[in-house]
């Protein structure tokens, strides 16, 4: 019984000094999505933050401020805020192209020892600035919008699966580099326009939607999404919109010492949606050949971004993981100088089980 | 211990006066103060066949058909009447003592007995049974408590005779034994311990016999007193012996060799040696088909967490842990706080505060007022005190929603020790957030796992681990896989029943 008390008593004492501060839902400022820009010199800061006064109507409100490095952009926005500024709602960090051509090495590596922000964040670059995209979203009166378009993306979409935890994988592992969606303003909307492609956490250059496409097949196999190609037969033209891909890509390094060589094999399993009138879906002759044609497209698609990838000298595949996983002497140094004339087979089985109609 | 010491010297004064007056006249003495004691011949003849009895304890009838009728209506033959001893024989009452004793005179007059004297100043006297032991007393013995759906609705009544009759009822066996002691200075309560030989171990009724024995103490109400003078461990909320007013409860608790435990003037029955689980198990589950009634069960251990642990949770979220609430809930948990002035902690304890009103109200009011009650309280105070930003709205449904999970509880005692239980688990989420709670739980557990009843484990099955009696516990298992009463009982007969080895379903094509 003594001891009982002497240990609540002591817990009290001593665990009541650990800085547990009361943060209480209504009495901090959440941030949902933060971007950062540099214009002249100066960093400048972007944050939304939602407000709940209204029953069902959520407000999105914006801080702005500038500073000369990113550090104390969140304590300058406290100051001009009535709650302490959290940031463990933030689900969504957007970058100025100029600022990511820089580097995001800092942000990012500050974010993940940050223990209150979560690790399934959303990272995105802005083809101008962050702010441009950021002030334009602040009309629509739903919070957590911006991330979870990418979320929506990533399952429905074009994307392939990423987030704060897998850039870091990215980021610290050898033999692949990262990937971020990139975002621009259509008609006064923001749109996601394809991938960003980094490397160690430096801006290179972005592929469209379609592309990202492929590589969302390379790197993670898709299960749904929609893909449209251009199909010209007998001089006629004419297109075709797949959907419901499902997708499965093995790669078998073949040689790993030396100059490296990798054997694609790329499984597509294809729903055809829409085509164009002149295919006639029901005889078993066009299919096949429809197969063939689509085989040839894909390989294609394939081998033109990894070269794209190569010219621009960024692995967003991973193809340097693969060969890591198979060689005992891996140096990295050396597959990075060799990475550009690395050679790659694709091979591509499409199957179409269905060619259902619209539903 | 120093008040055990106490008592036990107050005992020996008591002791002392009694042994000092020995005779019945003292003790007629005594008892001509009270109104209601009457004393008078049977015959014409003054100072002779003196019968003296308490009016308001004996049954007049009796008195009248019994022994009335055979003194005064027919001429008497007093030659028949030469002793004392000769009374057996002249009147139909089976129970007739005859003796001296002074002490067994008072306490059998107490119980409703008539005395009657050959003469008057005769130390020798006769006993003679007339009393009225159903007066006053209930008759419709309902389930009111404990109620189910399904199954017998019979509960026990304030008579332990009518008591002991419905067990004997459904144990139909010379193998049930009742052990009756008194308890009490001054009420002499009759307690019967009972159990089933060959089947209880004697150890439990020993440790019950000797610790109800032990008891000292003036008036026995009910059996929940006993029960706190025979728990193991009376600085537990957790009660550890199970009180219940169900028959088929205390004969499945007898079944499966257990110890009852029955107080006169008491319609609840204690049984022990128990468990953490007896008190979420309800007669019911026996009564469905074992996939429902594990599937109660199931929901009413999770009601029982969440109504333990709801609020605290909600504290220590809101005040601490602002990042574990998704996205989608943020904004309507947000905009619920928005408009309160006070910190989540008050906020809950105003709440629950108020819930414990309107229960405590409840209960000590008629349930026609009661009903008025629950929609004034239920209703009105929790929308207004939402509208007028009190509380907030998300809150006004946990609490209402733990209120009610802690309803799902069979046995009442538990669901007090639940509604109790919360509040500490409220104050460590307060300061200490997700810590605090896990701290709480550790303290429960360990508290738990250190509990007895009647000395043995209260959490077995769980700790001490056994598997064997798992079969029986969260899940209700079909009839065919408990045929063994539970091993921690250590019964000396372990198989209940035997169940068939069902032959193989023939499919339609052997036919």
């Amino acid at each position: 019984m003594k001891l009982c008390f002497l240990l609540i008593s002591s817990l009290t004492f001593f665990l009541s000094g650990c800085g547990i501060h009361e943060r209480i839902i209504d009495d901090v400022q959440i941030i949902e999505a933060l971007g950062y820009d540099r214009e002249e010199g100066k960093v400048k800061g972007i944050a939304i933050y939602p407000t709940f006064a209204e029953q069902g109507n959520i407000k999105l409100k914006i801080y702005k401020t500038a500073s000369d490095s990113y550090e104390d952009i969140l304590p300058r926005m406290n100051a001009k805020s009535a709650y302490p500024i959290e940031t463990g709602k933030l689900d969504f960090v957007l970058f100025g192209k100029e600022y990511a051509k820089q580097g995001i090495e800092d942000v990012i590596t500050n974010f993940s020892r940050n223990p209150n922000t979560g690790s399934r964040m959303q990272l995105g670059i802005a083809e101008n600035t962050a702010e441009d995209i950021l002030q334009s979203s602040k009309h629509v009166n739903l919070s957590f919008h911006l991330s979870e378009k990418i979320n929506q993306n990533i399952e429905s979409g074009n994307l392939p699966k990423m987030n704060l935890h897998m850039f870091l994988n990215n980021f610290y592992q050898e033999g692949r580099d990262q990937i971020l969606p990139y975002l621009i303003l259509d008609e006064g909307q923001i749109k996601i326009d394809g991938l960003a492609l980094l490397k160690n956490g430096k801006y290179i250059n972005h592929i469209n939607l379609r592309k990202s496409f492929i590589l969302k097949t390379l790197i993670d196999g898709s299960h749904n999404g929609q893909y449209k190609t251009k199909i010209t037969q007998n001089k006629k033209e004419g297109f075709i919109l797949l959907k419901n891909l499902d997708t499965k890509t093995t790669y078998t390094v073949e040689k790993s010492e030396g100059l490296p060589s990798i054997c694609i094999d790329l499984t597509i399993h294809a729903e055809i949606e829409k085509a164009s009138s002149w295919f006639d879906l029901k005889k078993d002759k066009d299919i096949v050949k429809l197969k063939r044609i689509l085989n040839e497209h894909f390989k294609e698609e394939v081998q033109s971004l990894i070269s794209l990838a190569q010219g621009y000298n960024v692995d967003p595949i991973g193809l340097g993981e693969k060969v890591r996983a198979t060689s005992r002497n891996w140096d990295y140094q050396r597959f990075m100088d060799i990475y550009p004339e690395l050679k790659t087979t694709v091979h591509t089985n499409v199957y179409i089980p269905n060619t259902g109609i619209e539903e | 211990m120093f008040f055990k010491k106490r008592k036990i010297r107050n005992n020996k004064d008591n002791q002392a006066v009694t042994e000092n007056s020995q005779d019945i006249d003292q003790l007629f003495a005594k008892v001509k103060k009270s109104s209601d004691f009457k004393q008078f011949p049977l015959t014409d003849e003054s100072g002779h066949l003196i019968i003296s009895y308490y009016n308001t304890l004996v049954d007049q009838q009796q008195l009248q058909l019994k022994i009335l009728m055979v003194f005064r209506e027919t001429p008497f033959e007093l030659d028949r009447l030469e002793k004392i001893d000769d009374i057996k024989k002249i009147i139909a009452i089976e129970d007739i003592v005859i003796t001296d004793n002074r002490n067994e005179a008072e306490s059998k007059l107490l119980k409703g007995y008539a005395i009657l004297q050959m003469k008057e100043n005769d130390q020798r006297v006769a006993l003679i049974l007339l009393s009225n032991d159903k007066a006053g007393l209930r008759e419709q013995n309902n389930v009111e408590n404990e109620f189910s759906v399904v199954g017998p609705q019979i509960g026990f009544l304030e008579n332990i005779d009518v008591n002991i009759h419905l067990l004997r009822l459904q144990i139909n066996t010379t193998d049930l034994i009742t052990k009756e002691v008194n308890i009490g200075s001054t009420s002499n309560t009759r307690v019967i311990i009972a159990h089933i030989d060959g089947i209880t171990s004697e150890q439990h009724v020993n440790t019950m016999t000797q610790r109800l024995q032990d008891i000292d103490f003036d008036v026995i109400f009910d059996t929940s007193q006993l029960h706190q003078f025979i728990e193991d461990d009376s600085l537990t909320p957790f009660p550890l012996l199970l009180p219940t007013e169900r028959v088929d409860r205390v004969v499945q608790a007898l079944i499966n060799g257990q110890v009852a435990v029955l107080s006169s003037g008491s319609p609840y029955v204690i049984t022990g040696p128990s468990t953490i689980i007896d008190f979420f198990i309800s007669p019911e589950d026996y009564f469905l088909p074992w996939i429902l009634g594990s599937f109660f069960r199931l929901i009413r251990v999770f009601s029982v967490l969440f109504s333990i642990f709801g609020t605290s949770i909600y504290i220590a979220v809101i005040t601490y842990h602002y990042e574990m609430i998704p996205n989608d809930l943020f904004g309507s948990l947000s905009n619920s706080r928005y408009s309160v002035p006070f910190p989540p902690v008050l906020e809950v304890i105003f709440l629950e505060f108020t819930i414990e009103l309107l229960r405590e109200a409840g209960v000590r009011l008629p349930t026609k007022v009661g009903q008025t009650l629950g929609i004034v309280g239920g209703i009105v105070i929790g929308q207004a005190s939402v509208e007028a930003s009190l509380t907030s709205n998300v809150l006004l449904i946990i609490v209402a929603l733990s209120a009610l999970a802690s309803f799902t509880t069979p046995i009442y005692k538990m669901s007090n020790t639940i509604r109790f239980l919360r509040f500490p688990l409220i104050f460590f989420a307060s300061i200490w957030g997700g810590l605090g709670i896990v701290i709480g739980i550790a303290f429960l557990i360990i508290h738990l796992t250190r509990l007895e009843s009647l000395g043995t484990p209260y959490t077995v099955p769980f700790y001490p681990f056994r598997p064997e009696d798992l079969t029986d516990s969260i899940i209700r298992s079909s009839y065919s896989k408990t045929p063994k009463r539970p091993n921690y009982l250590r019964p000396k007969s372990i198989w209940r029943y035997h169940p068939h080895n069902h032959k193989k379903k023939k499919s339609d094509f052997d036919e």
